[in-house]
């Protein structure tokens, strides 16, 4: 019974657990409540981090190249957007980050908070992303590339999966 | 006009202090800390200007940001004023392996010359999230140059 509803309750996210003893009663509720916590907790933040992009547009709208910073704004969100939802599927539940713009109308993305640092500039002249990432307290998760705007999702996903934020 | 002083002149308890404009602050979620986008990469082409704490105290580089803006002298609502610690700086360029130079640069502006011009060469030769993040960490506001809201 418990197994069936949380078929409907996990869809399309359910993970495997990897070992047969892990298919207790127990397991399940547990996984049950994550699952929820996670789903809810995962809309408020795309809500929040949609209503951080609104209040980047009335700034937008002070700039002289409207047309051009809109089109980045709106690719920045789909790319946060994303990167929050795949962690979502790894049930890494993540903090939602700060936008801010630059005069030009480049774009920082900040995502800080007492366990690692994450800066992302996305430039209005250009295609090639800054990524800027440290883990503190390991040095060896330094994180420091310049890549095409289609290639840098996977590696911040990646990158904020291998320094486990927070797993639920 | 002075002539410019070699970089064995900046000493490590000297400041480096830099207006940061309205539309930027006012994005920032409050004002405890300096953010990313204080500076941006259009200003820093040529290198970044920073007024140097030898010849010049905040409230000069205030003025003179206020007097292009034609706002009272001591006006907090649209410029504060960020300082960056010559010694922190060295650490975080070294630390960083940044290619950023200092550059003592004294300019004849309008009136009077500006002898405390400084210029942080090469700063866009790295990642600029990555140069962005560390300058801000280490940036601070000026004694009672923090804009008022």
């Amino acid at each position: 019974m418990i197994e069936k509803s949380l078929k409907f309750l996990i869809e399309p996210i359910w993970i495997k657990p990897k070992e047969k003893e892990y298919w207790t009663k127990e397991h399940l509720v547990e996984q049950e409540f994550n699952i929820i916590t996670i789903k809810s907790r995962h809309n408020v933040k795309i809500d929040q981090l949609k209503e951080k992009f609104q209040r980047l547009s009335t700034f937008i709208n002070e700039l002289e190249n409207l047309e051009a910073v809109h089109s980045l704004s709106l690719k920045t969100l789909k790319l946060l957007e994303s990167v929050i939802e795949k962690l979502r599927r790894e049930f890494i539940d993540v903090i939602v980050p700060s936008i801010y713009l630059d005069e030009d109308g480049s774009i920082n993305v900040e995502w800080r908070n007492h366990i690692f640092n994450l800066v992302i500039y996305l430039p209005i002249d250009s295609e090639t992303i800054h990524l800027f990432g440290e883990h503190f307290g390991h040095p060896e998760d330094f994180l420091d590339i310049r890549m095409n705007l289609s290639l840098i999702e996977s590696n911040l996903v990646n990158w904020l999966k291998k320094i486990k934020i927070s797993r639920t | 006009m002075i002539p410019p002083e070699p970089p064995e002149n900046f000493k490590e308890h000297h400041c480096f202090y830099r207006g940061v404009k309205k539309f930027l602050w006012r994005q920032w979620e409050d004002l405890d800390r300096i953010r990313p986008n204080f500076f941006m990469k259009e200003q820093a082409r040529g290198g970044l200007s920073v007024d140097w704490s030898k010849y010049a105290r905040p409230t000069d580089t205030l003025t003179y940001l206020n007097n292009l803006s034609q706002l009272p002298n001591n006006d907090l609502s649209v410029y504060g004023i960020a300082k960056l610690n010559v010694g922190n700086l060295r650490r975080c360029i070294e630390e960083n392996n940044f290619p950023i130079k200092i550059k003592h640069d004294p300019q004849p502006v309008e009136q009077p010359d500006n002898d405390a011009h400084t210029l942080l060469k090469n700063i866009l030769d790295v990642n600029i999230a990555l140069v962005k993040a560390k300058l801000a960490e280490i940036a601070d506001w000026a004694s009672g140059m923090r804009p008022i809201v």
